[in-house]
């Protein structure tokens, strides 16, 4: 029978009694996330569909992005530096159960499914090892939840052997998505997993949720206003109400779905389409030559996959191979002294995949946009940009900003408006992400 | 978006190479290894009043156009034109310190120089076999340590360029007081094409922007009447327009964009220089037997032409896969052969001359490239309206860079494959100017061309890439890609991975091809110079 198995198939509780129990509660996790998000896409729009029902006929589709967050490099696009230390700043992500007060949590601005952490031996000291995880929090909550005690030993083997169990814990109820996490149980949030290290990601729209809500919505097909098909990847995103269309990694995996699914090309076969088993988002790989010596020569060894393999990799170190007569501090990335985790990041691939089916649908009709993004009005070139994604309903200040693709839902919208906030999903779940220091606020 | 906005250049302080490029049948490229500031200056002083500039090619241009319409052969010229571009050493040695700082990026690698890192080259300086290997740094025929590029001249001309260029280069000589470290004639082969046959240099961006010629104002990328798409203008159908910023220093980036920068170090643009071997042999050989493979053991019917059009993405006349399902008898209309994108159906338009250009079928499974794999190298290099690890249409474009290659070496016989000639040298003298190495010729090369997942998983670019992992000890590995025919959504997709790296570096550098502005201030102290003293003691 089919089962969704764990990300990269990671058997974290090999030989262990709460094995069995894990793994179906995980398999029916994932089975049921995608079950509503099936439900919920319109009944003449059902291209997307889960194995547990049909099984997909294709080899795996993979689709990939680049691991540095595109909105970082948009805000910084000359100094790399700026860039890089950006990306390095934490967050807050607001997760109070109760809208009178806020429960402040540490997280990472690094948005694009990957996200990594510099060691050092000392505050500000050199980088002894950086630490990259694709591993969505989902699995690290669900494992915590059926063997604590393994999760601190995979604390204490990844993170530090000092992690004590009671500094995983919550001290206070918080809302993780639509559920409630108890005080006393796993916090994803955790100082190991924040402000001194890393196991999985953090920041709030890297999530598996995520990335199975943006494959469903994205086989919804959409129009702009004059009727057109809308095939070009940050116009699709702004129109469709999955994911960030700031990202690399949303919009790219949004359209590739939806052209995969039903291709622009006449005549070309609708295909009915799914995440491959097991679902989840993966470190691809470091390109060739990025670690080099002092003198530029490429070295072997350092960078490794330590969780999952090349290809579907959930876990990546950069620290000196065994024997390795220096450090990190004397490596260089592509001829510059590395001095951030982002150099390392910008190298590397990520990956998930896609896998089809011939189920015999029919070609959805065109759905209007259900979104938009606006800009400010000074703004020549919105393909530079960062833009800010709303609801149709929600029109772009007439005075400060404006509409970033107005053809997608024309100049005319305002009376679809309140047609279009009343369709399955048109909402969008607000991040509530602050960025601490610098940079764009993220909603 | 109006015209008007658009920025005046000046087109006699724009070397002619960089727009609208040396259209002429032949090349000589000649460098110099010189880090002596005054032998420097003289030499530039000398150059000055041969460079050819913006506004004679532009002239060029015009006749060629002209002949062309007419359906006459490109016209002929009898003078010697001339470009200069300088490394690193020479500029510092100039003390013109500012074109280190004009660098951007994140890896500065017009201060860094060509590194196999960067690149993606291979780096073991013996092959397996223990011959000396070509393709490491070490041995490269100009660019090594040893054979360090500083002053690098392009000449060109339609007869005998080596001869008319033999006493520019003499007298350069004498000035910088050495003989050239590298010295390469490059022609233009029948039908525009590179050494494996298929027609080259079709898709350039247009670039933005005005100059004065004869007293009026006129456009430098000509615009057709192509309609605009998703907020992009083109010049040609297919040929977005960019703005100047994207290839010359000192220009704007954007209607509202206006750089400050020093007359000397506007109008400069960054030039990439590979020598890159071909194989023509290996290339010919080698996809006739994989396209066997494939027939035989996948049933995909495909031959060795139907193969190699894939690999380029192009058919030999040039015309696009995206355009047509095999090669016409006839070379489609330079408006046409760019129209095509990969996810995207277009309509057929009328230009405003009333030609007519059909349109472009979409890819029926783009993510994998049916028509068109996502690993042929001209979607590997310009994925057009694809989305892609770095964003989508707007960055892709803003990647493109200005190719101004030449083929070197005699043609391949293959009506004659024992001619003795076909063991000689061959391949493309790759040139392309742009604003950013880093941000445009190496995202191209080193994290498209060179991996399998950009811009798009699937695949190498099979035809240029270079792949050397890690582990492989400084040697080439073989690259794979996913054979997607019309198999392409079958379980088991077919792999092809061919066994020999067909086009290998073996010489190279990054430049600064410097404004008229900067060779008036750094060749000026000496410009007074008396014939006699033209020779430094
Ligand atoms: C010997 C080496 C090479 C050969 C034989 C080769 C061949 C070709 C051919 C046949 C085309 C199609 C003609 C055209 O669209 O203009 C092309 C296009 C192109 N090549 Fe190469 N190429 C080589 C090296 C490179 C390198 C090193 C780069 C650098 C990144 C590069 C970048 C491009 C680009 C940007 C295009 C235009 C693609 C488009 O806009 O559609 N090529 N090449």
């Amino acid at each position: 029978m089919f089962k969704y198995a764990p990300p990269a198939d990671v058997d974290d509780l090999a030989g262990r009694p709460s094995r069995a129990a894990f793994l179906d509660d995980w398999h029916a996790a994932i089975a049921a996330n995608f079950a509503d998000e099936i439900a919920n896409l319109p009944p003449n729009n059902k291209l997307f569909f889960s194995e547990v029902a049909t099984p997909a006929t294709s080899a795996d589709a993979p689709i990939s992005w680049n691991a540095f967050p595109l909105s970082i490099t948009r805000d910084n696009p000359i100094d790399p530096v700026a860039r890089w230390d950006a990306a390095d700043r934490l967050a807050n992500v607001d997760r109070s159960p109760d809208k009178n007060y806020k429960i402040p949590m540490p997280c990472r601005v690094q948005d694009e499914y990957c996200e990594w952490f510099a060691y050092r031996q000392t505050l500000n000291g050199p980088i002894t090892r950086i630490v990259f995880t694709a591993e969505a929090p989902e699995y690290w909550i669900a494992l915590a939840g059926h063997d604590f005690d393994r999760v601190v030993e995979l604390y204490r083997q990844n993170v530090s052997p000092s992690v004590q169990p009671d500094e995983l814990e919550l001290q206070q109820d918080i809302v993780f998505g639509d559920r409630v996490l108890k005080a006393g149980t796993y916090n994803p949030y955790n100082e190991w997993n924040t402000t001194k290290g890393l196991i999985h990601l953090t920041h709030p729209a890297n999530t598996l949720g995520a990335e199975i809500n943006l494959a469903a919505r994205a086989t919804i097909p959409r129009r702009d206003a004059n009727g057109n098909r809308v095939t070009d990847v940050r116009r699709f995103a702004c129109a469709s109400n999955f994911g960030d269309p700031n990202r690399s990694s949303d919009p790219n995996i949004g359209i590739g779905v939806n052209l995969t699914a039903i291709p622009a090309a006449a005549g070309a076969q609708v295909q009915s389409i799914t995440l491959a088993n097991p679902v989840a988002l993966y470190i691809d790989q470091l390109a060739a030559g990025t670690v080099t010596d002092a003198g530029g020569t490429p070295l072997s060894g350092w960078f490794k996959i330590v969780r999952g393999v090349t290809g579907r990799g959930l876990m990546a170190v950069l620290e000196p191979p065994p024997a390795s007569p220096f450090g990190l501090d004397k490596i260089h990335i592509r001829g510059r002294a590395l001095t951030h985790g982002g150099q390392v990041a910008d190298r590397i691939q990520m990956v998930l995949y896609g896998k089809t089916a011939n189920l015999g649908e029919h070609t959805p009709p065109l759905q209007r946009c259900i979104m938009h993004c606006c800009c400010a009005t000074a703004i020549p070139d919105v393909g530079k940009v960062n833009l800010d994604h709303n609801p149709v309903a929600d029109i772009c200040d007439p005075v400060t900003s404006k509409d970033a693709f107005p053809e997608l839902i024309g100049p005319d919208a305002a009376p679809a408006l309140a047609a279009a906030k009343n369709e399955s999903g048109a909402t969008v779940t607000k991040l509530g992400l602050t960025r601490l220091a610098g940079g764009r606020d993220v909603q | 978006m109006s015209n008007e906005q658009e920025p005046l250049l000046d087109g006699d302080d724009i070397q002619g190479n960089i727009l609208p490029g040396f259209n002429r049948t032949e090349r000589y490229l000649v460098a110099f290894t010189c880090a002596e500031g005054l032998r420097l200056q003289r030499a530039l002083a000398r150059l000055r009043p041969e460079i050819t500039t913006m506004s004679q090619a532009l002239g060029h241009r015009d006749d060629r156009k002209l002949a062309f319409l007419a359906g006459a052969p490109p016209p002929q010229r009898t003078d010697l034109w001339v470009n200069v571009a300088l490394g690193i050493a020479a500029t510092e040695a100039l003390g013109a310190h500012g074109v280190a700082a004009l660098d951007i990026g994140e890896n500065m690698p017009f201060t860094q120089g060509m590194t196999p890192s960067l690149l993606g080259d291979p780096y073991a300086q013996t092959l397996p076999d223990g011959a000396e290997n070509p393709a490491a740094l070490a041995n490269w025929k100009v660019g090594s340590p040893s054979k360090r590029a500083d002053l690098l001249l392009i000449f060109a001309h339609d007869a005998d360029v080596v001869t008319e260029a033999a006493p520019v280069v003499a007298e350069i000589a004498a000035l910088l007081g050495c003989q050239p470290i590298y010295c390469e004639a490059g022609r233009m082969l029948d039908g525009e094409a590179e050494h494996f046959g298929f027609r080259d240099g079709i898709s350039q961006p247009g670039v933005r922007g005005k100059i004065m010629q004869n007293g009026t104002e006129r456009l430098v990328t000509t615009r057709y009447g192509v309609p605009s798409r998703d907020g992009i203008d083109f010049g040609k159908a297919g040929q977005p327009l960019a703005w100047p910023g994207q290839f010359l220093t000192g220009q704007s980036t954007g209607p509202t964009d206006r750089p400050m920068l020093s007359p000397e170090l506007t109008n400069g643009s960054f030039l990439v220089f590979r020598r890159l071997l071909q194989d023509v042999h290996a290339f010919y050989a080698d996809t006739d037997s994989l396209a066997r493979k494939l027939t035989v053991d996948s049933k995909v019917e495909i031959d060795g032409a139907g193969l190699r059009a894939r690999i380029v993405g192009r058919f030999p006349s040039g015309a696009a896969l995206m355009r047509f399902d095999k090669d016409p008898i006839r070379q489609e209309d330079p408006n046409a052969v760019n129209y095509f994108e990969f996810g995207t159906e277009l309509p057929p338009i009328v230009l405003d001359d009333q030609t007519k250009i059909d349109g472009s079928a979409a890819d029926p499974d783009v993510l994998r490239g049916r028509r068109c794999p996502v690993w042929a190298h001209t979607r590997k290099v310009n994925p057009r309206d694809q989305p892609t690890d770095r964003g989508g249409r707007v960055e892709t474009q803003g990647f493109q860079m200005l190719r101004r290659g030449i083929p070197f070496g005699p043609p391949f016989d293959h009506a004659n494959p024992c001619n003795l000639r076909n063991k000689e040298s061959r391949g493309l003298l790759f040139l392309a100017y742009q604003r950013s190495i880093d941000r445009q010729f190496l995202v191209l090369n080193s994290d498209w061309m060179n991996t399998r997942t950009g811009p798009q998983a699937g695949g190498f670019d099979l035809l240029v890439g270079q792949y050397v992992p890690d582990e492989a000890g400084g040697q080439y590995a073989p690259k794979s890609a996913s054979f997607f025919g019309p198999r392409s959504q079958a379980a088991e997709p077919d792999f092809i991975e061919p066994q020999r790296q067909w086009i290998i570096p073996t010489g190279g550098g990054f430049f600064f091809a410097p404004s008229l502005a900067f060779i008036d201030k750094y060749g000026a102290p000496l410009l007074a110079l008396r014939e006699t003293d033209r020779a430094p003691a």
